[in-house]
C-alpha cells in the first residue's frame, strides 16, 4: 500500500517535472462509446466523490448506496455556495464526480461547462418530481444537468428558555436586546435577505439577485449596522450548533437540520418564518464534467431522488423533498417535520436563490460589511 | 594542496555544480516560477469562469481605491499590520523573560527547561486556536472565574470573537517561533562578558540595559520577524476567533479570492502587495540586525 | 554568581513561570477535555471518560488523515534532506555570482507568510495540468520544508573547523570521500535536528495544505473541518496522543544524544 503510495508520489513528480519542462503530451482523452451495462451491481470499492453540503453524506442514505453498488463515497463539504463554485473551478472532474449545488451556482456551473447532461432514462424518479420543481436554469440545448433534491428556508431560530417568542418581522434584528446575540451565515445570502427586508421582490422575486449598485450600498449600510448585534458569521451548519450549545448566542438564520440537531441534543429550540417570507436554497445533484465514474454518478443520483433515497435524506436532515412519493418511506411524524404534505404553505414563503449575475458586486459588498469597524 | 587532487579543475566544479543542480532546479520550479507566474497573474482579467488573459492594472487600482473608510483593501492591510506589530511585540516581550530565566538563572537540565517551552509546538495548531473558545467564551473558564470570584456579575463578551481573542491567540501560537531564535541568540552571549561588566562596578540594571539588551538584538529581530510574517498571513486565527468585524483580514481577503469571491488575478495583486510589504519589513530589520550583531562582534 | 537570590532573580522566575502558565493553559484544556463525557466543549467539564479515544480509533477519516499526514511528512522531509544537505555543501564549497541570492531565495517560504506559497503553487500547479492532491501537497511541502533544512545545514557547515577538511584533502581524499567519511559526520546532528524539525511543521502545516490538497485531507485539514462541521472531543483525544507521542520521541532523542556526548 505504502509502496504503491510511494510510486504514484515518484511518477507524479516525474509528469510534473516532465510537464513543465515542455514535453506535455496528447491531453485529449478519447471517449469510448462502449455500452454500458447498467445491470452491474458490483464496482470493486470504487471511489465516488461528492462535493456537497455538509449533511449530505450521512450514512443513513449513503451506506445502503455503497453496499448495494459495492464502492465508497467520501465528501468533501463546502461552506457556501461560492466555496463550492472555487472548490469545483479549482478541482474539477479530476477531483469531484458530484456536486449538490443550490439555485444561486447551478445555473452557473451548467453555463461554464462544469457539468454533464445527466442521462434521464436511468433516474427512477424523475417522472415522480413535479415540474414545478424542474427549474430551466440547469437546462441546456434541451438537456438536464441537474436532478432537484431537497429545499428548504433559511429561517429565523432561536434558543426558546431565552428568548419567550420569535420575530414577527425580520426588522426586530436590529432590536438592541439581541446586541452580541445574534448569528448568521457567513455568505451573500445576507444580500439577498436585505433585498426582501426592503420589499425590493415584491413585483420581481428575481430583484433580490439583480440588485442595483444603490440597492447594494442600502444592503451594505443595514447589515454594517447590524454588526454590533451579530456575535459570529458561521460558516458551517457544525459551528452554529456550537454557538447555540456554548451559550454564545440566543438567535440566529439557519438551515433546519441545524434546528434538528440541537432539538436532538435537548435544547429547546424552535423557528420562525417573520411576515416578509425568507430566502431558501433548492439543491440539485450533479455530474462535474470531466469524471470517470460517470455510471456510478448517475445510479447515485438514481439512488438519491428515488422515494426512498428522498425519504432517507429528508430524515436525517429535515429538509423538504423534491419527490413526492418519499411520504411512503416517512412516518407521520417525519412527514409533519419535513412538511411533507403541507409542501404548499412553506415553498409558497420562500424566495428561492437565484444566479446572480454580478456575483463580484455582491460579494465585494458583502467582505465590506465585514471589515467596517 | 595542488599535487593531491585527484581530479581536474573542471570536474571538481562540475561535481560541485551537481550538488546544487537539484536545488536550484526545484527552487527554479516550485518556488521562482510560480511567484513570476503569480506575479503575471496578477495583470490578467478576471471572467466568471476563468481567468482572461488581457492586460489590466485594474487590480491593483482597486486594492488603493475600492470601497470606504475602514473597508478599503489598503486599511484592512494597514490594520493587519498594526495587529501583527501588537502579535510581534508581545511574543518578544512574553519571550524574553522566560528565555533570560532559561539562560541565565537555570544551573541544571537548561535543556529541559527549553524543551519545554517550544513543546506546544506539537500540539496542532488549530486545537491552540481553538482551545480559546473555551477560555475566552461567554460560559468560558475566564468568565466563569471572574463571576465566581465576584469580580463581575455578568460574563463579559469581549473576550472573544474580538481582536483581543485573535491577538491572544497568535501571541500564544507564534511565541515558540519567537522563544527559539531568542534563546539561539542569547545562548552565545558570553557569560564572562556579563560578569567583566558587574566587576567594572556597572549595576545590575545597568549591565543589563548596556550589555544584555544590545547583544540579545540579533535574536529578538530574528523572532520578531518571524511572529510578524506568520501573522500577516494567517487566515485561520481570525477566521476561528474573530468577530464580526475582526475574522477578515488582509490574508482572509487574499483567501477569499481563491475561494468564494473566485478572482485570482485580484487574489494575487494583494499577495504580490503583501508579498512587498513583508520583504521590506524583513529588510529593514535585517539591516538592524546586522548593524546589532557588528556591535556584539566588536563587544567580544 | 550571586550567592543569595536576590530581588530581580525572584521577579524574573516569576514572570518565566507565568509565560509558562500562558504557553500551557490552552494544552492543559486540549488535554482535559479530551476526557470530558461531554461532546460540547463547554465549561465546566461534565465528568471524565475515556470513550473519546476509543470513538476516535474507529474514526476512519481522523486515522485516514493522520496516515496521510505523516506520509507526506516523512516524504517532503526526505525530499528536503537530500537535496538541501548536497546543496549546502555545494554552496558552502563554491563561489559563484547568484550565491547570496540563491541563500536569500530559499528561504522566502519560510520568512514570508504561507499563503502566498500556496498561492503560487495553486496557481502554478494549475497551469501545469497538476491536479489538487498528495503530489501537490508533497511539493508544496518539500518546497518550504527546504527553506528551514538548507540555512540550518548551511550555518552547520560554516561554524565547522575548515581545517577538517583540509586535513582530509591532504590525506588524498577526494571531494566525494572527504563529504561523506568528514563533512557528514560533523553534521549528523544537524541534519537530525532539520530532520525532526522538518517533520513536526509539515504534519501541523497549514496555509499551504490548505490551497493544494483537493479532496486529499492531512490531520490539520481534517481537524480545521472538524471543529466546523461537527466538533468532538476525538480531536483532542488525538491531538493528546501525539503529544504525548512527541514528548517521548524528545526525551529519548535528547537522552541518546548526552549519552552520545
Amino acid at each position: 500500500m505504502r509502496k504503491i503510495f510511494l510510486q504514484k508520489a515518484l511518477a507524479g513528480i516525474m509528469v510534473g517535472v516532465m510537464t513543465v519542462l515542455g514535453f506535455t503530451g496528447c491531453g485529449g482523452s478519447q471517449e469510448k462509446k462502449t455500452e454500458i451495462d447498467w445491470s452491474k451491481t458490483d464496482f470493486g470499492g470504487a471511489e465516488l466523490n461528492l462535493l456537497s453540503w455538509e449533511m449530505y453524506a450521512d450514512d443513513s442514505f449513503v451506506k445502503p448506496f455503497e453496499e448495494k453498488y459495492n464502492c465508497k463515497i467520501n465528501a468533501t463539504f463546502c461552506t457556501s455556495s461560492d466555496d463550492l463554485i472555487a472548490k469545483l473551478k479549482a478541482g474539477g472532474g479530476d477531483v469531484y464526480d458530484l456536486v449538490s449545488p443550490s439555485g444561486d451556482s447551478a445555473g452557473l456551473i451548467t453555463q461554464g461547462d462544469l457539468a454533464k447532461p445527466i442521462d434521464l432514462e436511468h433516474i427512477s424518479g424523475w417522472a415522480d418530481i413535479p415540474e414545478a420543481f424542474k427549474l430551466k436554469d440547469v437546462e441546456m440545448d434541451g438537456k438536464i444537468y441537474g436532478v432537484p433534491f431537497l429545499w428548504g428556508a433559511d429561517y429565523v431560530m432561536y434558543n426558546a428558555d431565552v428568548l419567550s417568542t420569535g420575530i414577527t418581522s425580520w426588522e426586530e434584528l436590529w432590536d438592541a436586546k439581541y446586541k452580541g446575540r445574534l448569528a448568521l451565515h457567513n455568505d451573500i445570502s445576507n444580500i439577498y435577505m436585505m433585498g426582501l427586508i426592503d420589499g425590493i421582490a415584491k413585483d420581481d422575486p428575481q430583484a433580490l439577485y439583480n440588485m442595483t449598485a444603490e440597492q447594494l450600498a442600502d444592503a451594505q449600510v443595514k447589515l454594517t449596522e447590524l454588526n454590533s448585534n451579530v456575535r459570529k458569521y458561521w460558516d458551517a451548519g457544525g459551528e452554529l450548533e456550537d454557538l447555540f450549545k456554548n451559550g454564545e448566542v440566543d438567535i440566529a438564520v439557519g438551515w433546519p437540520s441545524t434546528l434538528k440537531n440541537l432539538q436532538d441534543s435537548g435544547m429547546n429550540m424552535k423557528w420562525c418564518i417573520p411576515e416578509e417570507g425568507c430566502t431558501g436554497w433548492f439543491d440539485r445533484w450533479m455530474i462535474v464534467n470531466g469524471t470517470n465514474q460517470e455510471q456510478l454518478a448517475t445510479l447515485w443520483i438514481d439512488w438519491i431522488t428515488s422515494a426512498e433515497g428522498e425519504a432517507l435524506a429528508s430524515i436525517s436532515t429535515t429538509f423538504s423533498v423534491a419527490n413526492p412519493k418519499a411520504a411512503d418511506y416517512m412516518t407521520e411524524e417525519q412527514k409533519k417535520i419535513a412538511l411533507v404534505d403541507d409542501m404548499d404553505s412553506l415553498f409558497s414563503k420562500i424566495n428561492f436563490w437565484s444566479v446572480v449575475p454580478d456575483r463580484e458586486a455582491y460579494n465585494e459588498t458583502w467582505t465590506a460589511v465585514k471589515t467596517t469597524e | 594542496m595542488e599535487k593531491t587532487k585527484k581530479y581536474s579543475y573542471g570536474t571538481k566544479r562540475f561535481i560541485q555544480f551537481g550538488l546544487i543542480a537539484p536545488l536550484v532546479i526545484w527552487l527554479v520550479l516550485f518556488l521562482i516560477i510560480p511567484y513570476l507566474n503569480l506575479f503575471v497573474n496578477s495583470f490578467w482579467t478576471n471572467g466568471v469562469f476563468g481567468v482572461q488573459h488581457k492586460f489590466t492594472l485594474e487590480n491593483y487600482t482597486k486594492f488603493f481605491t475600492s470601497g470606504s473608510g475602514s473597508n478599503k483593501p489598503i486599511m484592512v492591510l494597514l490594520d493587519t499590520l498594526r495587529i501583527s506589530v501588537i502579535v510581534m511585540i508581545c511574543t518578544i516581550l512574553i519571550s524574553f523573560p522566560l528565555v533570560y530565566f532559561i539562560n541565565f538563572k537555570v544551573k541544571k537540565n537548561k535543556q529541559l527547561f527549553y524543551m519545554l517551552a517550544i513543546i506546544p509546538l506539537w500540539v496542532s495548531y488549530i486545537m491552540r486556536a481553538y482551545s480559546w473558545r473555551i477560555i475566552l467564551g461567554t460560559n468560558g473558564m475566564l468568565n466563569s472565574f471572574l463571576i465566581w470570584s465576584g469580580i463581575t456579575s455578568k460574563p463579559i463578551d469581549a473576550f472573544l470573537y474580538s481582536n483581543g481573542s485573535v491577538i491572544i491567540a497568535m501571541v500564544h501560537i507564534y511565541t515558540p517561533f519567537v522563544l527559539m531564535p531568542m534563546y539561539t541568540a542569547m545562548e552565545q552571549i558570553p557569560k564572562n562578558l556579563i560578569e567583566a561588566s558587574k566587576d567594572l562596578g556597572c549595576g545590575r540594571i545597568r549591565t543589563f540595559i548596556k550589555v544584555l539588551l544590545p547583544l540579545s538584538i540579533p535574536g529578538v529581530l530574528t523572532g520578531g520577524t518571524y511572529a510578524l510574517a506568520l501573522s500577516m498571513g494567517d487566515f485561520l486565527a481570525p477566521n476561528l476567533l474573530g468577530g464580526p468585524t475582526s475574522s477578515t483580514k488582509i490574508s482572509n481577503i487574499v483567501q477569499m479570492q481563491f475561494g468564494t469571491s473566485n478572482n485570482w488575478p485580484y487574489g494575487a495583486a494583494i499577495a504580490i502587495i503583501i508579498f512587498l510589504v513583508v520583504l521590506m519589513i524583513i529588510t529593514i530589520l535585517g539591516k538592524l540586525e546586522k548593524h546589532f550583531s557588528k556591535l556584539e562582534e566588536a563587544g567580544r | 554568581m550571586s550567592k543569595k537570590k536576590s530581588g530581580s532573580t525572584i521577579i524574573v522566575a516569576i514572570l518565566a513561570v507565568a509565560v509558562l502558565l500562558f504557553l500551557y493553559l490552552p494544552i492543559i484544556v486540549v488535554v482535559l477535555y479530551s476526557f470530558n463525557s461531554s461532546s460540547i466543549s463547554s465549561f465546566p467539564m461534565s465528568g471524565l471518560t475515556l470513550k473519546w479515544y476509543v470513538v476516535m480509533f474507529h474514526n476512519e477519516a481522523l486515522i485516514t488523515a493522520l496516515t496521510n499526514s505523516i506520509e507526506v511528512a516523512v516524504i517532503a522531509t526526505t525530499l528536503a534532506i537530500v537535496i538541501g544537505v548536497p546543496s549546502a555543501y555545494g554552496v558552502y564549497k563554491l563561489k559563484f555570482r547568484w550565491k547570496k541570492f540563491l541563500e536569500k531565495v530559499v528561504i522566502i517560504p519560510m520568512m514570508l507568510p504561507g499563503i502566498i506559497t500556496g498561492i503560487s503553487i495553486l496557481s502554478f500547479l494549475q497551469m501545469v495540468g497538476i491536479i489538487q492532491g498528495v503530489l501537490a501537497v508533497i511539493l508544496g511541502h518539500t518546497t518550504f520544508l527546504l527553506g528551514t533544512v538548507f540555512p540550518q545545514i548551511y550555518t552547520r557547515l560554516r561554524q565547522l573547523d575548515r581545517n577538517i577538511e583540509e586535513a582530509s584533502t591532504d590525506l588524498g581524499g577526494t571531494g566525494i570521500q572527504t563529504f561523506f567519511y568528514v563533512i557528514l559526520p560533523n553534521i549528523k546532528t544537524a541534519i537530525i535536528g532539520a530532520a525532526l524539525l522538518s517533520v513536526t511543521l509539515s504534519i501541523d502545516e497549514i496555509p499551504v495544505t490548505f490551497f493544494l490538497n483537493g479532496v486529499f485531507t492531512t490531520l490539520p485539514i481534517q481537524i480545521y473541518g472538524m471543529t466546523r462541521n461537527g466538533f468532538t472531543p476525538e480531536i483532542n483525544a488525538i491531538c493528546t496522543i501525539i503529544l504525548v507521542a512527541s514528548v517521548a520521541v524528545i526525551l529519548i532523542s535528547n537522552k541518546i544524544s548526552r549519552e552520545e556526548a
